[in-house]
């Protein structure tokens, strides 16, 4: 069994070191049996899309102007309000942050508040799915004040915004919550289901849940991202994360070489020159292929044990895939004690270029180096990364029986695909985009 | 001598009795007159402008701007000083004045015309057109150059923007000393843009936020206004039936930049008004939370870049 000892980020006030826990009475306005009964609070009710649009702009002009805009007016006024309630651990906004010059713009912040008072706790890592604990830490267990709102498709196919509703047990809400321990403004967890208790595992319906959030936010500066177990998730609650930063990613500015043309229009693309090995899913002809494009690549590596992260970008039209061996790597004692000493945790944010450094000597010293050393720590080795592209092609185009020119790509590209991708590279580097390329853009958008 | 009582009245009536102490500290040389007032006449001269042209405060006050000028002034410049200020337009164009000992000297004058709106009575009043002028002394020698005022002298773009952003914080003394009084001074925005301290692109991403919001900058001298936004020129040029219903909704917070230190106060106003329509909607409480991380986001993210970011 692989374990690292790691201190955790409190994500929320009422989330204790597990011997304090007492049993007894709850009292605290939380989400579970006890207090839940009359407990009222916003919700907002999207439209399910039948075509990913180009964003807001482009969506049905008979549309009525939504009654409450997502994320500028509802989700920032939610976490406004928190904020100037005093619900979070810091002010964020008081952490120096800055571009890291160079090619990527690595994105720094210190956060020296970040981690303290913690005791370092032991996590299990060479296990992707583990069974829900309802003895250990879960949102369910968090402060009704710590939920900003309900989240769920609407049923009469416009979007509704209810500035009291009760919660509907039956219904299963999903909810928005803060995260206590906020790494950027507008820091935010979203539970799906949250009272069905699911572990941390993604399916097709939470993940296009997750997606809908994306693409209501409508805004490319708030992303979404998830981390499986061993990918330096630390609640076994089914959760994604999201937050507001207005500066692009280094991941989003990464070339990219594309693999294939999956069912209903989905491209797949690997990572290219950038210190993570992954893959980028876009394209699509409604938001739900793209959707399960993505949850059914996540459903294989979880199947086969493999941790990963997944980065939500471009309000929901670029998804990026990226599996990673950091923890086990760590477990194992591979990795360096230099490395280790920075404490960083290499999770989905992270990979994504935005580094939250603890110690003031390594925000001064940052550097891209620095970041692409760490980085590469975290890809799986090229041969690997093979391996596992083969065993998600071999899910995804299973399940893809209807489309035969997939099966037939993959048998042009596999075999020996080295000299036309670092063609197509170069080709890239050069600023002339590759017909190809450009042709499938013109078809997609 | 004492200057007239009225005259003076004019601007502290207007703005409050601290107003004038506050113009006083400002470095830079300007009269502010007006319009309303039979004869335009000067109710302000800063101390840099008594110093520059030899006058005292009880010489000028009452006195039209014509007394600055003499035979060498270019009449057609006065002829486009006086246009700009019936077109409430802004306007900046050197110019020969005099001194009180009669020497002659070049100047770039600045007239920037605002208007001033109630704000908590029961009308919407246009009180008056006053005229802001400025005027700064070219880096001249003190005699050498002076002799040459017979050869056009153009202000360098420097000396342009000096006088913008001196104007600039003019305005924002009268807008912040007009808030008190419940009045506000709309300066024009297009006459602003650009020359505050806000970069362009902080200027863009304000222009998103839909709320009504001022920011207000604490390292300036009696942290001024540096930016309002279009919501916020547009509540307060509509007139408020009750002053204190309009304050009661104000939310003042704190807005740090990418270094984590205070760079602004942002000051987020709900019109009542509102409220009403909105049953479906957010509170007003929350549109004013929603503002301010609005702002916040926006300041944070455009000082991050190196070399921008103010320590």
């Amino acid at each position: 069994m692989l374990r690292i000892k790691r201190v955790p980020t409190a994500v929320s006030n009422f989330q204790k070191e597990e011997a304090e826990e007492g049993g007894g009475g709850c009292g605290r306005n939380c989400l579970q049996k006890c207090c839940i009964p009359g407990a009222k609070l916003p919700l907002y009710a999207f439209k399910r899309l039948n075509k990913i649009s180009g964003g807001k702009d482009l969506l049905n002009p008979e549309d009525k102007e939504p009654p409450v805009a997502f994320l500028d007016s509802l989700l920032l006024g939610e976490w406004e309000d928190r904020a100037q309630k005093g619900l979070f651990r810091y002010d964020v906004t008081a952490c120096e942050t800055k571009v890291i010059p160079g090619e990527y713009g690595f994105i720094a912040q210190l956060n020296e508040g970040r981690h303290l008072k913690k005791r370092p706790t032991e996590f299990r890592v060479d296990k992707v799915l583990q069974p829900f604990d309802g003895s250990k830490f879960n949102f369910t267990k968090v402060g009704q004040e710590e939920v900003l709102f309900q989240f769920e498709a609407s049923e009469d196919n416009e979007i509704q915004f209810f500035p009291n509703a009760p919660i509907d047990v039956e219904n299963s809400p999903s909810v928005v919550a803060i995260n206590v321990s906020p790494i950027e403004y507008g820091h935010v967890l979203l539970i799906p289901r949250i009272l069905e208790c699911l572990p941390q595992r993604i399916d097709r319906d939470s993940f296009l849940l997750a997606l809908y959030m994306a693409a209501e936010a409508g805004n490319p500066y708030f992303r979404l991202g998830y981390n499986s177990l061993g990918a330096f998730a630390t609640i076994n609650h089914l959760h994604f994360q999201a937050y507001y930063l207005a500066v692009p990613f280094p991941i989003e500015k990464a070339l990219t070489r594309k693999i294939t043309t999956f069912k209903g229009g989905v491209v797949i693309s690997e990572l290219s020159n950038y210190p993570v090995r992954g893959f980028v899913f876009e394209g699509g002809n409604t938001m739900e292929d793209l959707s399960n494009a993505v949850s059914d690549s996540c459903i294989c590596l979880q199947e086969n044990n493999i941790p990963f992260n997944v980065f939500i970008s471009d309000s929901a039209k670029r998804i990026f895939l990226l599996p990673q061996c950091y923890a086990e790597k760590q477990a194992l004692g591979e990795v360096s004690p230099e490395l280790l000493d920075t404490q960083v945790n290499p999770a989905v944010w992270e990979i994504s270029g935005h580094m939250v450094l603890k110690r003031k000597k390594d925000y001064e010293e940052a550097s891209e180096a620095n970041a692409w050393r760490l980085l590469a720590e975290v890809s799986l080795s090229e041969e690997r990364f093979q391996e596992v592209k083969a065993l998600i092609f071999e899910v995804i185009s299973c399940r893809d029986k209807g489309n035969p020119s997939v099966s037939e790509s993959l048998l042009e590209e596999e075999p020996d695909d080295k000299p036309q991708s670092l063609e197509e590279v170069d080709a890239l580097n050069k600023g002339s985009r590759h017909p190809m390329v450009s042709g499938e853009c013109l078809v997609l958008h | 001598m004492e200057p007239q009582r009225g005259l003076l009245e004019s601007i502290t009536n207007r703005y409050s009795v601290w107003v004038r102490e506050t113009l006083n500290e400002l470095p830079d040389s300007f009269t502010i007159t007006d319009p309303s007032i039979s004869g335009h006449p000067i109710v302000f001269a800063s101390n840099g402008f008594l110093k520059m042209s030899g006058y005292e405060m009880g010489e000028v006050v009452g006195k039209n701007g014509r007394v600055f000028q003499g035979p060498k002034t270019d009449r057609r410049s006065v002829l486009e000083i006086r246009e700009a200020i019936r077109q409430e337009k802004s306007l900046q164009v050197s110019i020969v004045n005099y001194r009180r000992d009669g020497r002659p000297f070049w100047m770039l004058f600045y007239g920037l015309g605002f208007r001033e709106t109630m704000i908590g009575s029961c009308r919407r009043e246009v009180c008056s057109d006053s005229v802001v002028e400025l005027s700064r002394v070219l880096a001249l020698d003190s005699d050498g150059r002076e002799l040459e005022v017979e050869e056009h002298c153009e202000a360098s773009d420097l000396e342009k923007t000096k006088a913008a952003s001196a104007m600039n914080n003019i305005l924002s003394v009268l807008t912040h000393y007009s808030e008190f009084m419940g009045r506000l001074v709309c300066g024009k925005r297009c006459c602003l843009a650009g020359m505050g301290p806000l970069g362009s692109s902080l200027i863009l991403s304000l222009g998103r936020i839909k709320q009504s919001f001022v920011l207000s900058d604490p390292h300036l001298l009696d942290m001024p206004i540096v930016y309002a936004s279009d919501a916020f020129l547009k509540l307060t040029d509509k007139g408020k039936k009750d002053k204190s219903s309009f304050w009661n909704v104000l939310h003042i917070s704190p807005v740090r930049n990418a270094s984590g230190k205070i760079a602004y106060y942002v000051g987020v106003q709900i019109d009542e008004g509102c409220k009403n329509h909105d049953k479906n909607g957010l509170s007003p409480e929350m549109r004013q939370h929603s503002a301010v991380g609005a702002v916040k986001v926006a300041v944070r993210s455009l000082s991050m870049v190196a070399g921008t970011s103010e320590s």
